[in-house]
């Protein structure tokens, strides 16, 4: 029944528990009869947070002006955490560290922030707003995105009229905003950009209710 | 007909609604499934008829409560779905339109009620 478990996880991102524990069940018998199980699962994933998406947008928008403000949160935690373990791994190790970390840890470590951020306000987001995840995540993803793209077309008029624009606002390593004056690789790089925000914040999120489940069948 | 005040249902709304009023007590997602694709050939995905069901409960149309678990179902529980008073009227409402229109019609294989 492992598999049930998976779904059920699935299906409580995009609605209430009760009922994504009653739709995995359905799901579950109709599988004996159809033998499709996870197809049927993604779909009815998909249809119950669209549905989500297109029956409240101004209250997900709202949600997801809030989940901006945990990743800002979050991400200045992180960081101030991060300063805290260093001085404390130089006041033990006692020595000194070089100017910067090599270029493969430094990728690593950006990286494991990020994956971090995301994946604790996926939590937070779990535990404030239950059977809504997926939308508010998406709803973040395109916020943050559209924010980007205004400033980034901001940007691009300036360069056409002869001006000269650059931006770079981050909490390193934890990028908002970078434009480096190319407005096509920015749209280029956004889809996958967009594409891993919202998986690391589903995983995030997935994680906490797993762990709710998991508390609950106790 | 219908008024102002008086919500409309769509056309698998309607479907969903019937299916649910003829199996009475044992109406839940596999059956209502089952049920509409005996009756009228359609195989609604799974997405749509929760999506339509969620919908329905919201207009006050339907009621569920939860039912029984089997291992079939990996001890999960059923939904079951009840159409309200609500639910009857409307669905009545939009089959006395439907019958409106067909009055004085004559189409291949349609017996008027």
């Amino acid at each position: 029944m492992r598999k049930a478990d998976t779904a059920e996880v699935i299906l409580s991102l995009v609605t209430s528990r009760e009922r994504a524990s009653s739709i995995a069940g359905d799901l579950l018998e109709d599988a004996e009869a159809t033998g499709q199980f996870w197809g049927p699962v993604a779909r009815t994933a998909v249809g119950q947070g669209w549905r989500q998406i297109s029956t409240e947008p101004s209250g997900l928008l709202r949600r997801g002006f809030g989940a901006l403000l945990l990743t800002v949160g979050v991400t200045l935690i992180g960081v101030v955490l991060f300063f805290v373990a260093m001085l404390i791994a130089i006041s033990i190790a006692k020595v000194a560290f070089g100017k910067d970390l090599p270029d493969l840890g430094q990728a690593a470590f950006t990286f494991a922030f990020y994956f971090w951020v995301n994946f604790t306000v996926g939590r937070s987001i779990a535990r404030r707003w239950p059977g809504r995840e997926a939308a508010v995540s998406f709803s973040l993803v395109i916020l943050m995105r559209s924010i980007a793209l205004g400033a980034e077309l901001l940007f691009w008029i300036i360069q056409r009229h002869g001006g000269d624009a650059y931006a770079d606002i981050a909490i390193r390593p934890v990028v908002f905003l970078s434009w480096y004056g190319d407005l096509l690789q920015s749209l280029i790089l956004a889809i996958p950009e967009c594409a891993t925000d919202f998986l690391t914040l589903v995983a995030g999120a997935a994680y906490q209710r797993a762990k709710a489940l998991r508390s609950t069948a106790a | 007909m219908a008024g102002p005040s008086q919500p409309s249902l769509g056309e698998f709304e309607q479907v969903v609604l019937l299916a649910i009023l003829r199996l009475e007590e044992t109406a839940y997602g596999v059956t209502i499934r089952n049920e509409i694709r005996l009756c009228t050939g359609r195989n609604p995905a799974p997405g749509a008829l929760y999506n339509t069901l969620d919908r329905l409960e919201e207009k006050g149309m339907l009621s569920s409560r939860l039912g029984e678990a089997t291992p079939q179902r990996g001890g999960r529980p059923k939904r079951l779905y009840k159409v309200t008073e609500d639910g009857v009227a409307a669905v009545a409402r939009a089959q006395r339109a439907y019958q409106a229109l067909l009055k004085n019609l004559t189409l291949p294989g349609v017996v008027h009620a």
